[in-house]
């Protein structure tokens, strides 16, 4: 509900309206908006002179019943846009998240129990270099690299011939050709700091005074730290797991700006760039129930590992 | 406990290789399947596409001369580049820059009732075979193209202007009659005798409306609807409907696979909002090429979505791209003229017609009355004008690619076309075209503004420092416009001229310029014909340089401020204009009015023009011209060169 | 491992770790064992000289950011040659037209030398500590001719000063509501975590867009990326103060605090003696993460094109005019800009990590 009043209030927020958009990108893209005659009949139309509340309950009460409203920009019903771009966006963004916790957590498991030996600082610049990246530098470089170097275009999801084929496992696999740039490059930051921070809570929880009675107990180091150590070290980064996903969120959208990839990146930051109210207003409730949803599962996860959370 | 610890990393292990193992596996099986391409080509002898002779053995579609019209419309072939007849085969491989398709529209989505010709010299037949006024031009007489079809076979009528026109008076509808329709406020009426006669009545002489009937491809895809198909979603005969919500949806072209259309090509596919659309062949196409056999060549098209210019410019170099008009941006020429070997491709140069990249508009009704007054002196105007170093805008935001002018409308437009006219335009280009800082400082003396503050800036009259606000576009960080910007600040700054960029945020760019808030902005210039598109050089709508003089004619005298001056008088040239029945004094008519531009000018200043539009043309691909015009939307480019005769050679 | 001297010193520390070094204060100690980490101390130092060249960039630089050379454009690098009759000089320019792009190309010309000159004058009076009367551009030009080495300078004032204020506030916001929310739990808790919960359930893209059309049409750009940082930063505290909170209810049940509050010690003394300090070098590290993303945030803003806007400059302006296919592949050194970016944020993460070592009640 709050959500909802924000996102409305979020997209309301710039001056004008589509239309005024629509005149100035006509014009500037061809000197002429004379295509767009009757503006003032659309905007009647599109119901943009009605008062602000009056258009939230029109938009909300349409919205729960699954009527997003109609995209200015694309003429069409939202619905009909944004459900192949969630989904893509879904496997971009889920895809991203298994590489960074599948890398991070091994290599801050070992750069923390190797401290300041030449692997611990190897990895730690490299971390470092991998957090430092912007990521649409990294994303067009690799992709110029791709075509310049292997003379493979991997732009896109799909290459030419398969896109808007039906699904086949040449189509599957075609995808998969083109997932692991974009993955790679929304991971990459997060891999980096999630190791920065599974190494440091590691070497938090290493200096906590049960894991020296562990030691003392004469445990080897190895037991020490995996059936100790590690276990109280994951639960902050189950916690962050909620937290990184807005990050991620936003990665694969600018990634996706960059490389042209069909997810929810570009057409949200040309619907709100446009003013398409109804397009952007859907995206934005659909991205932050999606963070919402992840942030629960992170919850029920962190419960589920730590049980002295459930016993609250 | 030791060996649960093994067996945890050992799993670790497994996951990072099998991961590793399935990359690379992803990566290599790479490798396209080519598209079938065994219906191709089929050599020049048929009349109709292979993919048509089959249908039509099978008796699914009637046999050609049943399709197309008693008298099929012929493709001009009279331009340089053109090949020869081509095969019938093959995909057009493009993207569009925009879900509005509006790149495609304008290369196959042109079916008007008027042709504008591809030399933009003057128009020729469409749809309709031939036109003719009444003495006084208050009635034009349109006669159609006998048995031409819809793509669903149904043939078009005169009925379906008619249909249209209902439309537009129909108050539910909400879309009022054009303006071109109208006199003294009194739209036409409509009358078809027969089914391939059209007569427009005027209220008065009404000369130009060939030309609006010829101009844009947005009018000929608003009046030809297929009322047949249309009719279910009317609300008088659907009474499931009780506003045109839905028709208007469905009455969208390129949104509607099942909507007939007069294109060469019928949309099949339309995915997503647009992001993928597929076209084919329209078999019941009315144009043919020179010996007689039905266009277009090409089957089929596929068209996807690419806003992000760095794709579109992968794109090109990787070779995916047919053919491709526009979208393509100047300063990457170096790259694709380096890529042409491996892209397999070539890249042309067209004409902009541009007069202006950008133009520096000064607003005639500047919000503060004391910078309005000084504004209104010609002076200051020049002495703006000296200050804009144009070589160097050309240098840097061009690469010295374009022109450095003043800001004019197109030289190739027809007003301009003969020797006099070319004289008189090179006049206009060179006016206060200078850099002359100078000539600058002495008409401001002159002005009396000599006083300077400790900065060294002039004051006003009340003694307020001159601050120049300047409104530059805000698209994009590397857009010409910031570049020139910077280098009209410094050129107007050696003036003791404050000057400041402002880039409004979101759609106030917009709103300042049509409600006349801002001083200074900028907007690229180039107009084909004045007779429709009037208003760079008369002020006839709220824009450029006059956005509330502009109000003001538009609304007949409610809104806006009156026109003054020169201003009244170039309005006075306008309506002249629209009465005037000789072309060519028309023609005059605008000639008198750049005079006045020249001579009580200017009004809005140059920087650079004339860039060349690139094309990127594969290699297989065919009968595209070497030279033409891709510039404003009125003349419909290059829709006008029937790029529906473009064929594919094996690659 | 030694475990048995490990575990005396932790016996020792356990006690009282910060009253325990005799005259030295926490804050001594702190620096005593920063100063021992190399790295830290170098990523300091290098820190502080970005610091100074930033902030005296009109001295530092050779040339003023936006001295356009209309006929310079897209100079590559040139190479700073020496010898011992004039010194440190480069060579100067040659350039062709090309005939069909109509790009210029530059060549060297080997019998002009132009000398470095040190504080040299330029021709509006102000000193620079290097610069040259010939065209030197020791980075190369943009499209515009202007030297890249400059931009860069300028560009860090901008990009290195503006994310600091940004950081502060939504450290101190967010360890402080943190701190609370763990430590308290129950309907304080509830609530906090609920603001969090909707604030960042907000993708920060659309946020920054909206935000940044509806900052006043009258401020400068670097009013307006003030603003977005502020609001950003208000915004942003939800993440920090979670994780305080995750480390504040590991905390809690520990051993060492149940001690505290067995001996009947106050909540706030439970909170800043016990709770705190252990939070304190997670604290760092984030803070230290903070800054840096702060000035990559910088950059995708303006890759949005929302962020600073010419005639001003910055990192991420200087990044965002590199993003194009014809610059990666006609026009590398473009991308230069990157590496100082990359420098800081790896400065910034250095530092921090060195400053959570030392912080760490529990090392040593």
């Amino acid at each position: 509900m709050a959500i909802s009043i924000i996102s409305f209030i979020i997209i309301q927020l710039p001056q004008g309206d589509y239309l005024d958009r629509e005149i100035q990108r006509l014009e500037e893209e061809f000197g002429d908006s004379s295509s767009l005659a009757q503006v003032e009949e659309l905007r009647e139309r599109y119901g943009l002179n009605a008062p602000l509340w009056k258009r939230y309950l029109i938009w909300i009460s349409g919205f729960v019943r699954g009527n997003f409203g109609e995209s200015f920009e694309y003429k069409r019903e939202v619905d009909e846009l944004i459900w192949d771009r969630i989904a893509f966006t879904l496997i971009i963004s889920v895809g991203s998240l298994i590489f960074t916790y599948i890398v991070a957590i091994p290599l801050g498991i070992y750069s923390a129990t190797h401290q300041y030996k030449w692997s611990d600082h190897f990895l730690t610049f490299l971390s470092f270099v991998g957090m430092s990246i912007p990521a649409f530098l990294l994303a067009l470089s690799l992709m110029v690299f791709a075509f310049e170097i292997f003379d493979v275009p991997l732009f896109g999801l799909f290459s030419a011939y398969y896109e808007g084929a039906p699904w086949t496992w040449g189509k599957l696999g075609d995808l998969f050709k083109h997932l692991w740039i974009p993955v790679i490059v929304v991971g990459i930051n997060g891999t980096a700091s999630l190791m920065r921070i599974m190494r440091g809570n590691l070497l938090d929880v290493l200096g906590q005074p049960f894991v020296q009675t562990a030691r003392a107990k004469g445990l080897k180091e190895i037991v020490v730290v995996s059936k100790h150590a590690v276990r109280i070290a994951i639960n902050p980064l189950i916690s962050i797991l909620g937290m990184s996903l807005p990050g991620i969120l936003s990665g694969s959208a600018i990634v996706s700006i960059v490389l042209g990839l069909p997810t929810v990146g570009p057409i949200l930051l040309n619907s709100l760039l446009n003013e398409d109210i109804y397009l952007a207003g859907t995206l934005i409730m659909m991205l932050s129930l999606l963070l919402v949803i992840g942030n629960l599962i992170a919850d029920i996860a962190l419960a589920w590992v730590d049980p002295r959370i459930r016993y609250e | 406990m030791s060996t649960k610890k093994t067996s945890q990393i050992t799993i670790w292990h497994l996951i990072n290789k099998a991961l590793l193992i399935s990359l690379i596996f992803i990566v290599g099986c790479s490798g396209n399947p080519l598209e079938d391409l065994s219906d191709f080509p089929r050599g020049i002898e048929a009349k109709e596409a292979p993919m048509w002779a089959k249908r039509v053995a099978a008796g699914k579609l009637p046999p050609l001369t049943e399709r197309l019209p008693e008298n099929p419309l012929v493709a001009k072939t009279d331009f340089d580049g053109y090949e020869a007849p081509g095969p019938y085969g093959g995909t057009w491989h493009r993207f569009h820059t925009h879900p509005d398709l509006g790149t495609w529209k304008m290369t196959a989505g042109y079916a008007p009732l008027i042709r504008w010709k591809f030399d933009a010299s003057g128009l020729e037949p469409g749809l309709a075979e031939s036109w003719e006024f009444n003495e006084d031009g208050s009635m034009l007489t349109l006669h159609l193209r006998k048995g031409v079809k819809w793509s669903d076979g149904h043939p078009y009528t005169s009925a379906s202007f008619a249909y249209y026109y209902d439309l537009c008076l129909d108050e539910r509808h909400k879309y009022g009659a054009p303006v071109w329709c109208k006199v003294n406020g009194i739209p036409m009426e409509v009358e078809t005798p027969d089914d391939y006669t059209i007569v427009m009545k005027f209220a008065g002489p009404n000369w130009l409306v060939p030309l609006w009937l010829a101009t844009g491809f947005w009018w000929c895809n608003q009046y030809n609807i297929p009322a047949h198909h249309m009719q279910q979603f009317h609300p008088d005969h659907n009474p499931k409907y009780d506003d045109f919500i839905r028709f208007e949806k469905e009455n969208i072209p390129h949104q509607n696979p099942e909507r007939p259309t007069l294109w060469p090509w019928r949309v099949t596919k339309y995915e997503k909002g647009g992001f993928r659309v597929e076209l084919e062949r329209n078999p019941y196409y009315y144009v043919v090429d020179t010996l007689g056999r039905q266009l277009p060549y090409i089957d089929k098209v596929k068209t996807s979505l690419v806003p992000e210019p760095q794709v579109r410019v992968l794109k090109i170099l990787a070779g995916e791209i047919d053919c491709q008009y526009r979208g393509m941006e100047l300063r990457d020429l170096a790259l694709y003229l380096k890529g042409q070997k491996k892209g397999n491709y070539k890249v042309r140069r067209w004409k902009s017609t541009a007069g202006a990249q950008p133009a520096i508009l000064i607003n005639w009704t500047a919000p503060d009355p004391v910078l309005r007054k000084i504004i209104r002196d010609q002076r200051f105007r020049k002495a703006l004008a000296y200050g804009i170093d144009r070589v160097k805008c050309n240098e840097i935001a061009w690469r010295g690619l374009l022109e450095p002018q003043a800001a004019t409308v197109s030289q190739e437009g027809w007003h301009f076309a003969d020797e006099d006219g070319q004289t008189l335009f090179e006049e206009w280009k060179r006016a206060d075209a200078d850099f002359d800082i100078d000539a600058g400082n002495r008409l401001l003396d002159e002005m009396g503004l000599t006083e300077r503050d400790k900065d060294g800036y002039r004051l006003r009259p009340d003694g307020e420092r001159i601050e120049i606000l300047m409104d530059v576009p805000s698209s994009n960080l590397n857009s010409q416009e910031n570049d020139i910007g910077l280098i009209i600040q410094e050129g107007w700054e050696q003036l003791g001229l404050e000057t400041l960029l402002y880039t409004p945020p979101g759609a106030e760019l917009s709103l300042r310029r049509t409600l006349g808030k801002f001083t200074i902005s900028m907007h690229g210039e180039a107009e084909m014909d004045l007779f429709t598109y009037p208003d760079w050089v008369f002020p006839t709508l709220p824009k450029y340089w006059h956005p509330k003089v502009g109000k003001w004619y538009e609304t007949g005298g409610e809104k806006g401020e009156p026109a003054t001056g020169p201003l009244k008088k170039l309005l006075d040239l306008y309506d002249a204009i629209k009465r005037e029945p000789d072309e060519k004094q028309r023609h005059q008519y605008v000639r008198d009015a750049v005079r006045i531009h020249i001579d009580e000018g200017p009004f809005h200043l140059g920087s650079a023009a004339r860039s060349p539009s690139l094309l990127v043309v594969a290699n297989h691909f065919h009968n595209v011209p070497n030279d033409g015009i891709l510039g404003p939307w009125a003349i419909v480019t290059p829709a006008t060169h029937y790029p529906e005769q473009c064929w594919i050679s094996k690659k | 491992m030694k475990p048995t001297i490990e575990i005396t010193e932790e016996v020792e520390g356990a006690g009282d770790p910060w009253a325990d070094g005799g005259q030295l204060s926490y804050r001594q100690l702190i620096w005593r064992r920063f100063r021992k980490n190399r790295m830290g101390v170098i990523a300091g130092a290098l820190l502080l000289l970005f610091y100074i060249l930033a902030i005296g960039a009109d001295f530092f630089a050779p040339y003023h950011y936006n001295e356009i050379n209309m006929r310079l454009r897209h100079v590559p690098p040139q190479r700073l040659h020496f010898s011992f009759s004039d010194g440190f000089y480069v060579h100067g320019l040659k350039s062709v037209r090309n005939s069909e792009s109509l790009e210029l190309e530059f060549t060297k010309d080997l019998m002009q030398r132009h000398p470095v000159e040190f504080f040299f004058k330029d021709a509006k009076g102000r000193r620079h500590l290097f610069s040259s009367a010939g065209p030197m551009f020791l980075l190369g030009t943009d499209r515009m001719g202007r030297d890249l080495l400059s931009r860069i300078m300028y560009g860090a004032r901008v990009s290195m000063t503006l994310g600091l204020v940004g950081v502060l506030l939504s450290i101190v916001l967010g360890s402080i509501l943190g701190t609370i929310s763990g430590y308290w739990g129950g309907w304080v808790d509830n609530l906090i975590q609920r603001i969090i919960e909707i604030l960042s359930a907000f993708p920060d893209i659309p946020l920054w867009m909206a935000l940044g059309a509806a900052l006043p049409p009258g401020w400068s750009s670097i009013q307006i990326y003030f603003g977005i940082t502020i609001i950003l930063s208000i915004i942003r505290w939800g993440g920090l103060a979670r994780q305080v909170r995750g480390k504040v209810l590991a905390y809690r049940e520990s051993d060492f605090v149940m001690a505290a509050r067995a001996a009947g010690a106050g909540h706030w003394h439970i909170i800043t003696k016990h709770l705190l300090p252990g939070c304190y070098s997670h604290i760092i590290v984030i803070a230290t993460l903070a800054i840096p993303g702060m000035i990559l945030g910088e950059t995708a803003l303006s890759f949005l094109g929302l962020g600073i806007r010419p005639p001003m400059t910055s990192w991420g302006v200087l990044l965002e005019e590199a993003q194009r296919v014809t610059v990666l592949l006609h026009y590398p050194w473009l991308i230069f800009p990157a590496l100082p970016v990359l420098v800081v944020v790896i400065a910034f993460n250095f530092l921090g990590d060195a400053l959570r070592d030392a912080a760490d009640p529990y090392s040593d």
